[in-house]
């Protein structure tokens, strides 16, 4: 399994003319590995993201997953291995009831009945809803509400994850869960976010946006406990 | 400008349900049609756009030098932000739900309600007055004027709608002239709320995201269309001022002489659908319509109270 | 000002907790049902307000099936009744032909229509809300698609239901930022409404591409996978159903049961 890396490669993008948000970026994850990404806000954090599963497309650069360049061709294949879930999980759920949400994505992918069915099941014990099955989002609290979006995601089997702030706006005990549900995980992971316990916890590998641009990519502890550079770069 | 069910009749229900379908199916084909690239924007675009007209609505605003408030009906918002075929789906989308979850019209006056209300706004008014009044990009204040002008006339020939589909129904004993005279009026106000209402949302999508408005470009260049415009605003504003003096004449003769005649002057005054209705009642009838009327409303009421009895013991068990 | 949102809110919210009925009969015969039923009950003349009386056992009947309360069913239905008053009062003022007498008082023909067009109101309000009660909004969107409703036509429908209760709640706190700063009138200065919708509308267009976003990466492209929990098949007892009530219901209005009883009663 140890084709499962993800290569940002000198990734550029520019919503306008005047207006650049990344600025070449250049990051590798390897096979299980899980690396926390910090940045102020409007450090091109959550546009990186979105080049991960071809959401965007660079200006300039590659992005290479498991050995295959995202391109038109691949970019189906691509989504499939890179789960991404949103900062707002109200944005991820868009189906009448949890159980059609989690189906959404292997319907799409044309599995049979039985086999949406497994995966349903599978997605909602990884995460630990099943109770909540036939509920609708609005009638879920936030922490349920995010897990449920993990679980949309997990369905589609991939075997990279990718989360904008998956702690933002819950209430310490939703946030703990979260944070022990995804140590459980065993994919390799790229976690923006602003929650640098969080960060700490998780993730032994930390990259750090300034501007567009990565500012440092080290260790977790040695990056947080820098301070000099955690100033500078807004955090 | 909702219509209830009780309005209706079963034939026109039918005849403007068959027309609202056809116009529902035309606009899935139309935007099934489209390039799939774009449907994966228009289709959670459509699902939050008709969220919000919804939640819109709960909010009243006041008309400005009338002390009278209103709700936007939103065709003309929703037609500016997703295109006419995509903009009625959407509006017709909310006049269902408003439907079967807030007994707002019925469900036999759907189809009503859906040509009244979406198709006139989003595939009459705005192609032909909205597009060529802003021709692509025109200024600020054209923007408003063309909101404040189309929806003015949308409401107006909905109200007209409404009086026509309930005159064709036979329901109301009000004349169709007066029906229209106290209609008119009254839409040209709702018009006006909906108008400003509108160029208020369209100034400030305008202002924060101009990309966000479908491209407002006729599609083939008519020169005619504003100057048609023109003329359906000024026959329609007519139309309502004389109405509204026709209503406001003294109808004391009128009532003296209805008192007189015992309402043998109202038999004559009925239209040709209302006079074949009760033709077709009178053959259907087993005895005159009124004769057994008292007999039968004790009757009915005591079986109906006598199953809701029985069925609240059977369900108490 | 903000009232009205939150009731639609309480509403919306009571409204999930009612979670629809187990009860065996397909949702698309009910669908069926209720539609003949709103047909044929409209098809009585207003002249007829007994015979129109007797449709009211139609709803009374299907709460009690499903075990419904039917006191809560009428009185949402009289939300109803202001409008076809509105409808219903000029036939009072051109109709004044007297229908019978009770003592020395004299009903006209325009109270009895007055009286049959709020009865018809309160009963299509109350199959169409026993029906939506009885089969839940989603599950009732879902059998119209299986009824040969166009599939986005549906998803529409319950995308603007899903958005409804994020959409409301944004502009309550929305308009509660402003009003906390402002008196507490009852409907908003047009510029202020408009700046508040303005603000709202953008950010939801914003929403939309991101949900948009979040449909493409799980294999969105431009179709609506086919639904993967369908309901049950069609039985013979939702054939029964069907049938059953159809009939009873055209037998009702072709046989005028209650003028035949009313003259036989006469004649003895």
């Amino acid at each position: 399994m140890s084709h499962h890396f993800i290569l940002f490669d000198d990734i550029h993008y520019q919503y306008s003319a005047e207006r650049e948000a990344l600025r070449g970026v250049t990051l590798r994850l390897d096979h299980g590995e899980k690396v926390a990404l910090v940045g102020a806000n409007g450090a091109g954090k959550s546009t990186l993201l979105l080049h991960a599963n071809g959401l965007l497309t660079p200006s300039q650069g590659r992005v290479v997953v498991g050995g295959a360049t995202l391109t038109r061709k691949t970019l189906s294949v691509i989504r499939q291995t890179v789960g991404l879930v949103f900062q707002n999980p109200d944005d991820q759920l868009f189906m009448p009831s949890v159980e059609e949400d989690i189906a959404f994505g292997p319907a799409n992918m044309r599995l049979t009945a039985e086999e949406i069915e497994e995966r349903v099941v599978r997605a909602l014990q990884a995460v630990g809803a099943t109770e909540l099955r036939h509920r609708s989002p609005h009638q879920l609290s936030g922490g349920e509400k995010r897990r449920v979006a993990i679980a949309t995601v997990l369905a589609m089997e991939p075997s990279i994850l990718v989360m904008d702030e998956p702690t933002a706006g819950l209430d310490p005990r939703a946030r703990r869960q979260i944070i022990t549900l995804l140590r459980t995980f065993a994919h390799t992971a790229l976690i923006a976010t602003h929650d640098l316990e969080m960060a700490r916890e998780l993730c032994p590998r930390t990259v750090v946006m300034h501007s567009g641009r990565i500012a440092a990519d080290g260790t977790t502890r040695e990056l947080l406990d820098n301070t000099q550079l955690m100033d500078r770069c807004g955090l | 400008m909702h219509m209830s069910d009780t309005l209706i009749s079963p034939a026109v229900a039918a005849v403007t349900s068959l027309a609202a379908v056809a116009l529902v199916a035309v606009a899935v084909r139309r935007i099934g049609r489209a390039d799939r690239l774009a449907t994966t924007r228009l289709i959670p675009l459509m699902g939050v756009m008709g969220a919000l007209v919804f939640a819109a609505q709960m909010l009243n605003f006041s008309i400005p030098g009338t002390g009278s408030s209103g709700h936007i009906v939103g065709g003309v918002l929703l037609a500016a932000v997703l295109g006419e075929w995509a903009g009625f789906l959407t509006l017709t989308s909310v006049i269902v739900v408003q439907c079967l979850l807030f007994a707002d019209g019925g469900l036999m006056t759907l189809g009503c309600n859906i040509l009244n209300m979406a198709a006139l706004s989003c595939l009459v008014a705005y192609p032909l007055i909205f597009k060529p009044l802003v021709r692509g990009n025109g200024s600020t204040a054209r923007w408003a004027a063309a909101s404040v002008a189309t929806s003015i006339v949308a409401l107006e020939m909905g109200a007209m709608g409404v009086t026509i589909e309930s005159e064709l129904s036979g329901i109301t004993a009000l004349p169709y002239g007066r029906f229209l005279a106290f209609m008119l009026p009254i839409h040209l106000l709702v018009g006006l709320g909906e108008g400003l209402a509108t160029a208020a949302i369209v100034a400030s999508l305008r202002r924060f995201r101009a990309d966000l408005l479908v491209d407002a470009t006729p599609t083939k260049p008519r020169p005619r269309g504003a100057i048609m415009a023109a003329t359906v605003v000024v026959a329609l504003v007519a139309a309502s001022v004389a109405g509204s003096i026709a209503s406001s004449q003294p109808d004391g003769l009128e009532w003296s002489v209805e008192r007189t005649t015992e309402g043998a002057e109202i038999t004559d005054n009925q239209t040709l659908a209302h006079r074949s209705a009760s033709a077709l009642q009178r053959t259907t009838a087993l005895m005159p319509d009124y004769e057994a009327s008292m007999a039968g409303l004790v009757g009915v009421g005591a079986t109906v109270a006598l199953v809701f009895a029985l069925t609240r013991l059977v369900r108490r068990r | 000002m903000s009232e009205p949102l939150q009731r639609l809110l309480v509403r919306l919210s009571t409204l999930e907790q009612s979670q629809p009925t187990r009860s065996p009969i397909d949702p698309r015969a009910r669908i069926v049902v209720c539609v003949v039923y709103l047909i044929v009950m409209l098809s009585v003349p207003i002249a007829k307000l007994s015979e129109l009386m007797l449709y009211a056992l139609y709803p009374i009947i299907c709460t009690a099936e499903v075990g419904v309360r039917y006191g809560a069913i009428a009185r949402r239905s009289l939300v109803v009744v202001p409008f076809a008053a509105v409808v219903g009062v000029f036939n009072i003022f051109y109709e004044r032909e007297v229908a019978f007498t009770i003592g020395s008082v004299a009903v006209t023909r325009g109270w009895l229509e007055f009286v049959a067009i709020i009865v018809r109101a309160l009963l299509s309000v109350q199959a169409l809300l026993v029906l939506v009660r009885v089969v839940g909004y989603n599950r009732l969107c879902h059998n119209l698609q299986r009824l040969g409703v166009p599939a986005l036509f549906v998803t529409q429908l319950t995308l603007l239901y899903r958005y409804m209760f994020v959409l409301a709640e944004q502009l309550l706190s929305l308009v509660r930022a402003r009003t906390a700063r402002s008196f507490g009138r009852r409907a908003m200065p047009i510029g202020e409404w408009g700046a508040i919708v303005g603000q709202l509308t953008v950010r939801s267009i914003e929403r939309a591409d991101r949900i948009s976003q979040a449909m493409v990466a799980r294999g969105f492209e431009g179709r609506m996978p086919p639904p993967t929990y369908a309901d049950r098949r069609w039985q013979w007892r939702d054939t029964a159903y069907l049938a059953g009530w159809s009939v009873a219901i055209i037998v009702c209005r072709l046989t005028l049961p209650v003028e035949r009883l009313a003259q036989l009663f006469k004649s003895l």
